[in-house]
């Protein structure tokens, strides 16, 4: 039972393309949404301008400072895991030749194109185009020609990322080329590919239908009714305004929502790194006014700022103290109390961070025929400082001492 | 009227199992989740059954994590993995024993994994079975994800592989849990309206999408995200709840990042001697998390503070009261606009709780408690349970969408990961060819085809192209993603040709052995 509508667009929408808007005439400072991307390097133009186009630092991480906060999926340890594996010998082929063009949407206003050609088929193209390039061609398959989107492609690349106009729309590319005289000539067309949605719909026809759960879906459509709901209203002359401020009320609990200053994925719960009430602003993000299907910081982009280095000159210190000795392998030896493995030839070492104070430690060996040993350590740590001194963490690799021989 | 919460995990991990190797740094991805979110989560369901309290939780358990949990070879290595764990909290005991707070740590942990050992024992290294237990006495719904957790829009031009990553999906959760799946989580909660064929092949009732996923679609629901929509299809979509999710994950404000919690990064892995830990590392050779940290996060300047886990706690209860109130303003506000009991969707992945978020069990056990003891605003419950009671809904086709950054695929298709593709695109048609060419295959030759679509599955993982983009891991990732092409690639020209290697068969069936029974038919 459609809904009328009492105003051309409600709040809700208002709120929403005005958001979507916003993006729209701000570019978005993450180089993946850079407009420019699609305009690459020619040759002979890249010698004064050694930029790489903004499309290749999509996606780059700046080095991270140590890190800190809760996880982050699949992280491994506070930079990139090295690679256990050994080296591969085959790799996959560069092109298969098929010829094909593959498009795909990435998002409202982005799509991906892939073209299957060898290097060889490429140069060939290349040698005839007038350009001594390709030419990706892109519409809605209803547009005019001459309205058509034309993206000059780099002679050696086989994909572009481009940007178009409107989302919910469904698009074709063709890959070609120009021949002397700007005559076109096409090598192959892809696919049509359909932009996501990045509106509130402005239809407000409302169909309810009651789907029993213990119907199997592939049985539904015979038995399955549309309902009229019995909560919605019944005065027909209160529903517009009753409509109007219900809008009002949701899109301030949800509406505000979508004009998202941060991205929520799971991706980004580990860069967390501030607790709360601090002000967090890095140089390297930016946060964006959110197009309504919102966006933000980009997830590869370092933990709020860089943690910060101690202004100045710094120095840490720190004291462990290691306990060693020997014995007959098959005695037992307990240092503080706890056993401690031998090893094979009878020696063993342990390891304590020894920090301000007295400290006693008692080390005991037993023999295997029950012949008890003792020896009782006391220890003291007191610092003086002067200045400021920080404690340093263990990452110097202390070798114990060689046990001496009986 | 009160109103419903639906709190649902989603515990996904990508197939990793490398016996080829004595230990393999990835493989630690599973151990960690287990000893840190997946033990202590049942372990919360058992004490808030026996306290009487029914949250009813929906969890996704996906297909290669289930296998992973289920493989002998895995759980082996997880129990060794424990034991050398406690074998270093150990000799922390001993390290740290003139250092109190330190000290105090160390016996917290000793006793926490000793805790987790005996859980593993109890429930005799079945983590899935006893997750099941929970289904079937009521207390959980158990839901399936697509079969290598691939981004489904991403292969939508190609049905068959779409039919096989949820047909198999099924099939598998069938193999564990012993009935039919009624909902999907579907990966990265991408949506694009050609699954639908698919789901309902299948009868998967529901499933959920981000936000804007319900609010732009067509067309506009009247209950923006408080209430799902049916598909033309009869599925329903439930959308995200922004607010649970901006309490929890958010990076400003979020609950995870508070001062007083643990920090992930100061791992005894990197800060101790590299001879003191290396025999307890992941990986030969290479510094790794042990899961032993005694910092918390105290700011952003490097210097850490010792871990006080009282002061954490309190944190987690302070949380778990702060998301009540916002839950129960929110009720509040929505009965006075709906006419409805109001539905609100709060999904995490669940490795959230306990291993990137250490105190997060405990968030969710003081959440869950105060729900079901300290109000009467909201009900816990399951989407499922919600259409049951509530099968009358709008009708309209959610919007393509995603729960990843940007709201759509840009994570999983941008200049780091866009190579994968054109590979994926070959691979798939060229296993539909094999598919069509042998209905009736001889044995060999049906292993073959039946290794053929583990290998493209595999490759299909969205979890490679995310490593690539966020960078945690990329060599490994970027040689998953070229080792099963290759291995696939080899097996269709070994069948293509006639010409049949049983050998090398025999090699990469011994290790890419996820979905023993996978009908290769389904990509026909």
């Amino acid at each position: 039972m459609p809904l009328e509508r009492e105003q051309p667009t409600s709040p809700l929408v208002a709120r929403l393309e005005e958001a979507s808007g916003v993006a729209r005439v701000e570019p978005a400072k993450a180089p993946s949404d850079a407009v420019a991307e699609e305009s690459g390097e020619m040759p002979g133009q890249a010698a004064s301008v050694l930029k790489p186009p903004p499309i290749l630092l999509e996606g780059d991480e700046t080095s991270s400072a140590s890190k800190s906060g809760p996880g982050q999926k699949y992280a491994l340890g506070p930079w990139a895991a090295g690679v256990q594996v050994a080296h591969e010998e085959a790799a996959l082929p560069e092109a298969y030749g098929t010829g094909k063009l593959l498009l795909a949407a990435r998002d409202p206003h982005w799509l991906y194109a892939h073209w299957d050609l060898t290097p060889s088929q490429q140069r060939h193209y290349n040698a005839l185009s007038v350009d001594h390039h390709l030419v990706l061609r892109v519409s809605p398959p209803t547009v005019m020609e001459r309205s058509v989107r034309e993206v000059h492609v780099h002679p050696e690349s086989r994909h572009w990322f481009i940007h178009v106009e409107r989302a919910e729309t469904r698009y074709v590319a063709e890959l070609g080329y120009y021949r002397p005289g700007r005559e076109w000539v096409s090598i192959t067309t892809s696919p049509p590919a359909v932009t996501p949605a990045e509106t509130i719909s402005t239809d407000q026809t409302v169909r309810f239908a009651t789907v029993p759960a213990h119907v199997r879906l592939s049985q539904l459509a015979a038995l399955a009714k549309p309902t009229v709901p019995t909560e919605l209203p019944t005065s027909a002359a209160s529903l517009p305004a009753v409509e109007a401020a219900r809008e009002r009320a949701l899109a301030e609990l949800v509406g505000l929502h979508l004009v998202r200053e941060e991205w929520i994925s799971s991706a980004e719960v580990g860069e967390v790194v501030r607790g709360r009430g601090e002000q967090e602003v890095s140089g390297a993000q930016v946060v964006q006014p959110a197009p309504a299907g919102g966006e933000a910081e980009s997830v590869t982009s370092p933990l709020g700022a860089p943690e910060q280095r101690p202004r100045g000159f710094w120095f840490s210190i720190n004291a462990d103290l290691i306990l060693y000795g020997t014995t007959e392998p098959d005695a037992t030896v307990t240092v503080g109390g706890r056993p401690i493995e031998l090893r094979p030839d009878g020696t063993f070492s342990c390891r304590f961070s020894l920090p301000e104070g007295e400290h006693v430690v008692t080390l005991s060996a037993v023999s295997a025929q029950g012949d008890l040993r003792q020896a009782e350590l006391r220890f003291s740590r007191e610092t003086d400082y002067q200045g400021e001194v920080g404690v340093a963490s263990q990452d110097q690799p202390l070798e114990p001492p060689e046990a001496e021989s009986p | 009227m009160p109103g419903y919460l639906a709190l649902i995990l989603h515990a996904h991990l990508p197939f990793v199992r490398h016996p080829e190797h004595e230990r393999f740094l990835e493989e630690n991805w599973l151990f960690e989740a287990v000893t840190e979110t997946y033990i202590p989560l049942l372990q919360l369901l058992e004490r808030w059954r026996s306290d009487g309290l029914n949250p009813r939780l929906t969890l996704t358990l996906t297909p290669t994590l289930c296998s992973m949990l289920r493989d002998p070879f895995l759980q082996a290595r997880y129990e060794r993995h424990l034991n050398d764990l406690i074998e270093l909290a150990e000799k922390e005991l001993q390290r740290t024993n003139w250092e109190k707070p330190f000290h105090e740590l160390a016996l917290f942990y000793h006793g926490r994994l000793g805790g987790v050992r005996d859980a593993y024992a109890a429930c005799r290294r079945d983590l899935v079975g006893a997750f099941g237990e929970f289904q079937e006495s009521g207390h959980l719904e158990i839901i399936t994800s697509a079969a290598t957790h691939a981004l489904l829009p991403l292969l939508a031009d190609h049905p068959p592989s779409l039919r096989a990553q949820v047909l198999v999906a099924r099939d598998h959760y069938r193999s564990c849990f012993g009935g039919d799946p009624r909902g999907i989580w579907l990966p990265e909660c991408a949506y694009v309206d050609s699954l639908e064929g698919v789901l309902q092949e299948s009868n998967l009732r529901w499933f959920v999408t981000d936000s804007h996923g319900i609010l732009h679609a067509r067309p506009r629901p009247r209950y923006a995200t408080f209430a799902p929509i049916f598909t033309p299809n009869g599925i329903a979509a439930f959308g995200r709840d922004p607010d649970c999710s901006r309490q929890v994950w958010s990076r400003h404000s979020g609950y995870p990042g508070d001062p007083r919690y643990r920090d992930f990064y100061r791992d005894i892995g990197f800060d101790l001697d590299f001879d003191y830990v290396k025999a307890h590392l992941p990986a030969p050779g290479q510094r790794g998390f042990t899961g032993i940290k005694y910092y918390r996060i105290t700011g952003s300047s490097p210097t850490k503070e010792v871990y006080d886990r009282q002061a954490a706690t309190r944190a987690a209860d302070e949380h778990a009261r702060h998301f009540l109130d916002a839950r129960l303003a929110q009720f509040r506000r929505l009965a006075e606009i709906l006419d409805r009991p109001p539905m609100v969707v709060a999904p995490y992945d669940a490795e959230l709780f306990g291993h990137w978020w250490y105190e997060g069990p405990e968030f969710l056990d003081l959440l869950v408690r105060k729900a079901c003891c300290d109000q009467k605003v909201f009900e816990l419950t399951t989407p499922g349970e919600f259409l049951r009671r509530h099968p009358t809904n709008q009708v309209a086709t959610p919007a393509a969408s995603s729960w990843g950054e940007g709201g759509y695929w840009r994570v999983w298709l941008n200049e780091k990961n866009e190579w994968i593709y054109p590979h994926l695109r070959v691979a798939q048609e060229r296993m539909t060819e094999l598919a069509r060419r042998f209905p009736q295959p001889d044995p060999l030759s049906e292993r073959m085809l039946k290794q053929a679509a583990r290998e493209l599955l595999l490759a299909q993982a969205s979890d490679w192209p995310f490593i690539l983009r966020t960078g945690t891991s990329p060599d490994y990732a970027r040689k998953r993603v070229k080792e099963h092409l290759l291995r696939f690639t080899r097996i269709y020209e070994q069948l293509t040709a006639g010409r049949l290697d049983e050998e090398w068969l025999k090699q990469v069936e011994w290790r890419d052995n996820i979905f023993p029974d996978v009908d290769y038919r389904y990509w026909a």
